[in-house]
């Protein structure tokens, strides 16, 4: 793959390759890793890959993988990053969100981290990219039910959380 | 099961519509905030992990653990009672010497260093019998 071809399909899905990783990993290092390793394994693959849309889909299943293994080899949590997300973060969308926006992001953030890798998996699936139960039981390679409980369990649990939180 | 699971989650759907707007914008926020790919690296194949280098820094069990026994061990050291000084060595004296000074009833221990032959000897002393040098007798 030549630089150029290469260069734009960086800019074009780091994006979202980033953004799947730090929803499952909810590390920005971690995230940031897993987005160099998944960029690195589709300029080695990317001959195998026949289609722009091939390599659309391939990369989101990568991410999600590697990200998911990610987290079976990095249990703890990183200091660091805690720090920097919860203490020196600030909203940097030139302040035009809400007050109560924000307030609902923090504790929507919260309310993921309570989540296990796997269950942010499949609402990024379900919720983000819109995916059917089958699709997302041959990404995660597991049954339907899975999915299914899966699923109902995260949204259920992020509800709760928030309901708490408000009242 | 999985119709009715397919019922319950489709009323879930519902219900979470504003929530999964919210993760949608979440998720479109982090994307904004994705750092700059090192594509310079990667095409040269020399693509370095960062994270290990933090990670560097966090709590490790196995780390910990010896840790702690290295402490332990080092208290146990430091903090053990102190052992009862080693007693002075008792003269050396010659089977003569040794025998005048148990007749004369001036010895308490007697300690034998060689211990080739036998012999009874009589004597008030507090030690009864002595092992003595064969030859010497």
């Amino acid at each position: 793959m030549d630089s150029s071809t290469f260069d734009r399909l960086v800019k074009e899905t780091k994006g979202w390759v980033f953004a799947t990783a730090y929803h499952i990993l909810r590390s920005r290092a971690e995230a940031e890793d897993v987005m160099q390793e998944t960029f690195l394994a589709l300029y080695t693959h990317y001959d195998t890959l026949d289609s722009k849309e091939a390599v659309y889909r391939w990369l989101k299943t990568v991410a999600v993988n590697k990200s998911l293994n990610a987290t079976k080899r990095n249990v703890f949590v990183e200091l660091e990053d805690f720090v920097a997300e919860r203490v020196f973060s600030t909203p940097d969308d030139g302040g035009e969100r809400s007050v109560y926006a924000d307030q609902m992001m923090e504790r929507l953030q919260e309310g993921l981290d309570k989540l296990s890798p796997e269950h942010r998996a499949i609402l990024l699936m379900r919720e983000i990219e819109g995916l059917s139960y089958e699709d997302i039981a041959a990404k995660m390679d597991c049954g339907i039910g899975t999915v299914m409980s899966r699923l109902f369990y995260a949204r259920q649990n992020i509800r709760k959380f928030l309901e708490r939180k408000n009242t | 099961m999985s119709e009715l699971m397919k019922q319950k989650l489709a009323a879930q759907e519902r219900d979470f519509a504003p929530l999964s707007d919210l993760l949608k914008r979440k998720f479109e926020l982090d994307a904004a905030r994705a750092p700059e790919v090192d594509i310079a690296a990667i095409m040269a194949g020399t693509l370095k992990k960062r994270a290990p280098q933090r990670r560097r820094l966090l709590f490790r069990p196995a780390l910990a653990v010896t840790l702690l026994l290295l402490l332990t061990a080092a208290a146990a050291l430091l903090y053990r009672p102190a052992l009862a000084p080693e007693e002075a060595p008792l003269p050396r004296l010659t089977f003569d010497d040794a025998e005048r000074l148990i007749n004369a009833n001036k010895l308490e221990k007697v300690t034998i260093l060689y211990q080739s032959g036998r012999a009874d000897i009589q004597t008030d002393a507090p030690v009864p019998m002595v092992w003595v040098r064969k030859g010497e007798n």
